[in-house]
């Protein structure tokens, strides 16, 4: 048996003193039991091996109801330890494991601060939603004072005190490196494998990953998981620049499902499940089918009739649900990736579920190894990656499963308040889900206030604008027609109330005329060569007013939200260009292109 | 026992009060609220840590956020109170028998309820049949009106916690729009004197300038306020608070006041040079 020594782990907030559980650990009848055990080990009787064994069976019916009294890493494994019975110290600790553990503290020694001691392993088997394993070890590792003779260079905010200054020196403290006590995300086995199970049973997910890269990573791993060059993957054109940007990291190559959209409102929706089985139909080879889940407007399509569609024809479902975390913790909001039997779904915690920006959730249904998933990840996750982030995404996985929700009932009456509100002040449009289809507008995220402001004359990006620049209130972002503000766990009523008021003042002022305003948001494209060929192709650079008819080497999107225009591969066409240029003249910021400005685009040489 | 209520005029600077006992302590949905028994200056309420009022010099205050634009206005019939859950504003309204209606909206009813409990000098007036109290978010109220107000007092706490929407630009905005043509407002302005205090009287006038023609200040002097120096704004789209003065009108109506006077009506809006610095060049 391998020396793994629950006993080993750094302590949880202690809230009793060492001597108390001392005393009490003197009345137990396991204690007892192995110092006999001890005795007969330093007196070198025979059979210590079968007696342990014993004794760990004994010992189970023994164990005392009251948890809470219960403290054996602290005294146990050090006796054992001594008593050179390391591996019955590890049999004790699973013991320990697989008990259900109290939330409010178990304290131990620091017993691998000494020389010899074990790396962590998992007990996760043990732990309730309460426990927040890796935001424990980082406490325990700044109530240690450890001396750092290792990376990162700061030493604990020392090194660099105007940093310190700024961010805190609590903060500062707990930006640190993998070490044993602390796991290590790229092989994790102990607090950090301990955060990614609960993380996984809240999400109801069989596995799930921490991701530090952004939900862009997560999206990648998906599609690398799930397909290598050449592969077929279904998606929609809606999807995210991540999502394209796996499709030149896997060499897979996309068919893309024109997602319907409402003309009314000029915004992209779903994919239609009759789109999707004609795209299945045409191409029965393909690999996966890719869903956003929501989009970013808030738009959900039939998600369990394109999971079974798709697992009838042995491709997977992957679902893009950067802004779907509530979709896990919330009533009456629209069925999550994982309940729906998707194989693997992208959660960007950090968008509505209070962590860190830049961390999320990679989720993964029953039939997809989660070792295959873990390699993919490491080809191009950091090996350095950020205790900050991870410890945000453990402590929002607590409150989420502890309070989610309740936060999201708040959250959706928030939303259903503005709504209202925004819609009487006139002119506006706050979409809700009076305007589902059945279809590629299935549900609507109601936590999203997605306001359509055409009709008052102004772009929701020059709206987006005013409320910025006039009022000092940002939205999320702005397109030609609608405006997006997130409404999340950490928002109030207050706030709420400035960007009513906002609008109603915005209103009051606006008197463009809605007919001059161009009308399309969803461009066809026109798929030349797959993008991985296209990345890989010679380009040369044109202005972009003479790129008619080329094919782009590269992406062109409006950011906010993310969403290309054109993508590498993709014809250059003269809706294109007057979408760029007409978003470009309303105030979009265009990215995407080797020059800053957007006003050159790299083209194919060879077409 | 030497107990004190010691409040921060800056991170460098504090003002302290001794206090006798603790009357009143409450966590309500917006605040914390405390009330105190101090020998200098009788009871003080204190909102988040902040001196709101003391019973000693609360008359300052009231007195010239209500009697400054009721002097010029020639004809107040309708009113709206925003905060002012103390109670002193709308005592001070209620002594103008032309008044019909006062509209008051406060979002903390525990306040409301402390001061009347604690403080009945200040919150004499609940009872008068002319108040329509709504326990509400005053940003969220405002917008909804339309030429509906004579005279608008946004009486606030400061711009943070609770009271920081009371200080945007869409509220002043929506405010413009709920008042009459000749409508006036008259909101707390801060303090000129330490840093930051003196940074959001420069947002104040440059916001509510944005809307309002006629955008003047003027100043009190408030012991227990930090630094002491406090300034009011008073704006309109019609009358200028010195020139449209009816200094007779009022003398005539009789009311009597321990700060507020004719003279002290023309002189407060004669602002330090300092002041006048600051408010020029302000950022929305």
């Amino acid at each position: 048996m391998p020396n793994r020594n629950v006993g080993s782990r750094p302590p949880r907030s202690s809230k009793f003193a060492d001597s108390e559980h001392q005393n009490g650990a003197e009345t137990s009848p396991l204690r007892r039991r192995l110092r006999q055990l001890y005795m007969a080990q330093s007196s070198g009787a025979p059979g210590s091996q079968g007696t342990a064994q014993d004794t760990n069976e004994l010992e189970i019916g023994a164990f005392p109801d009251n948890i809470e009294d219960w403290q054996p890493e602290n005294w146990l494994n050090e006796d054992l330890r001594t008593a050179g019975l390391s591996d019955l110290a590890s049999s004790a600790g699973t013991i320990a494991a697989s008990r259900p553990l109290h939330p409010a503290g178990r304290p131990t020694a620091r017993p691998f601060l000494r020389p010899g001691s074990s790396p962590e392993i998992s007990r996760a088997e043990g732990l309730t939603q309460e426990d927040a394993p890796l935001k424990d070890a980082l406490e325990w590792y700044r109530e240690s004072r450890i001396v750092p003779f290792d990376v990162p260079g700061h030493k604990q905010g020392r090194g660099n005190p105007d940093l310190t200054e700024f961010l805190g020196q609590r903060t500062m403290s707990i930006d640190v490196n993998s070490m044993p006590a602390l796991d290590n995300l790229i092989h994790p086995t102990g607090v950090i494998r301990d955060a990614e199970i609960l993380a996984a049973q809240a999400f109801g997910a069989a596995a799930s990953f921490f991701m530090v890269n952004g939900t862009s990573a997560a999206v990648q791993a998906m599609v690398m998981t799930c397909c290598g060059e050449g592969d077929k993957i279904i998606m929609p054109r809606n999807v995210h620049r991540s999502s394209i940007n796996s499709l030149i990291l896997s060499g897979a190559i996309p068919v893309y499902v024109n997602p319907d959209t409402d003309n009314r409102l000029g915004i992209p929706l779903g994919m239609a499940v009759a789109d999707v089985r004609a795209a299945i139909e045409r191409h029965p080879d393909a690999k996966a089918v890719l869903v956003n889940n929501p989009t970013y407007y808030g738009v959900c399509p039939n998600l369990p009739a394109i999971v079974s569609l798709a697992h009838a024809n042995d491709m997977k479902v992957l679902c893009d649900e950067a802004h779907g975390t509530h979709l896990y913790f919330g009533d009456n909001l629209p069925i999550n990736a994982i309940t729906a039997g998707a194989d693997m779904a992208s959660v960007s915690v950090h968008k509505t579920g209070g962590s860190l920006t830049q961390s999320s959730l990679l989720l993964l249904g029953d039939d997809i190894s989660p070792g295959l998933t873990r390699q993919v990840i490491n080809l191009t996750q950091t090996t350095s990656a950020s205790y900050l982030l991870m410890a945000s995404l453990d402590i929002a996985r607590r409150n989420l499963a502890l309070h989610g929700r309740e936060i999201f009932a708040r959250v959706t009456q928030y939303a259903q308040y503005a709504r209202e509100q925004v819609n009487e002040i006139g002119g506006y449009y706050a979409i809700g889900s009076e305007i589902c289809n059945g279809d590629s507008f299935y549900s609507f995220d109601t936590t999203k206030l997605t306001v359509h402001t055409r009709a008052i004359g102004l772009t929701g990006i020059e709206v987006a604008d005013k409320l910025r620049l006039d009022y000092g209130i940002q939205v999320e972002f702005g397109d030609t027609g609608n405006f997006l503000a997130i409404i999340s766990v950490g928002d109030r009523p207050r706030d709420l109330e400035r960007l009513i008021s906002a609008l109603t003042e915005i209103r009051r002022g606006a008197d463009g005329d809605p007919a001059d305003m161009l009308f399309h948001e969803y461009i066809e494209p026109q798929m030349v060569v797959p993008p991985r060929q296209a990345y890989y192709t010679n380009k040369r650079t044109v202005p972009l007013d003479q790129a008619l008819n080329e094919v782009a080497g590269e992406f062109v999107m409006c950011y906010p939200p993310g969403i290309p225009i054109l993508a590498p591969g993709e014809r250059i066409t003269s809706d294109a260009l007057d979408y760029i240029e007409y978003s470009r003249a309303r105030g979009s910021k265009m990215v995407g292109t080797a020059d800053l400005e957007v006003r050159n685009i790299q083209v194919l040489t060879d077409k | 026992m030497d107990l004190w209520l010691t409040e921060f005029s800056s991170p460098d600077a504090k003002f302290s009060i001794r206090v006798e006992k603790q009357l009143y302590s409450h966590t309500s949905d917006f605040q914390q609220i405390d009330i105190f028994q101090t020998p200098e200056f009788g009871r003080v309420l204190v909102l988040d840590g902040i001196v709101m009022l003391t019973e000693k010099d609360e008359f300052i205050y009231h007195e010239m956020m209500v009697h400054v634009p009721m002097a010029v206005h020639p004809n107040v019939r309708t009113v709206l109170l925003i905060g002012a859950g103390d109670g002193g504003s709308l005592r001070e309204l209620c002594r103008y028998p032309d008044i019909e209606c006062i509209d008051m909206v406060e979002i903390d009813r525990e306040v409301v309820n402390a001061c009347r409990r604690f403080l009945p000098e200040v919150a004499a007036s609940f009872n008068d049949p002319r108040l329509n109290l709504v326990i509400g978010d005053g940003i969220s109220f405002v917008r909804t009106k339309q030429d509906e107000y004579d005279l608008i007092i946004v009486d606030s706490t400061d711009p943070f916690g609770p009271g920081e929407d009371l200080f945007t630009r869409e509220f002043y905005a929506n405010c413009y729009n709920a008042l009459h043509s000749d409508g006036i407002m008259t909101n707390q302005h801060e303090s000129p004197y330490y840093d930051s205090d003196a940074q959001i009287v420069r947002h104040i006038h440059a916001r509510t300038t944005l809307y309002f023609p006629i955008t003047k200040v003027y100043q009190a002097h408030i012991p227990t306020y930090p630094s002491g120096h406090w300034l009011f704004g008073f704006s309109s789209r019609k009358y200028d608070p010195v020139a449209d003065l009816r200094a007779e009108e009022w003398l005539a109506r009789g009311i009597e006041t321990d700060y507020y006077n004719i003279d002290l009506h023309r002189g407060c809006f004669a602002l330090p040079t300092y002041v006048q610095q600051l408010l020029s060049g302000g950022d929305v």
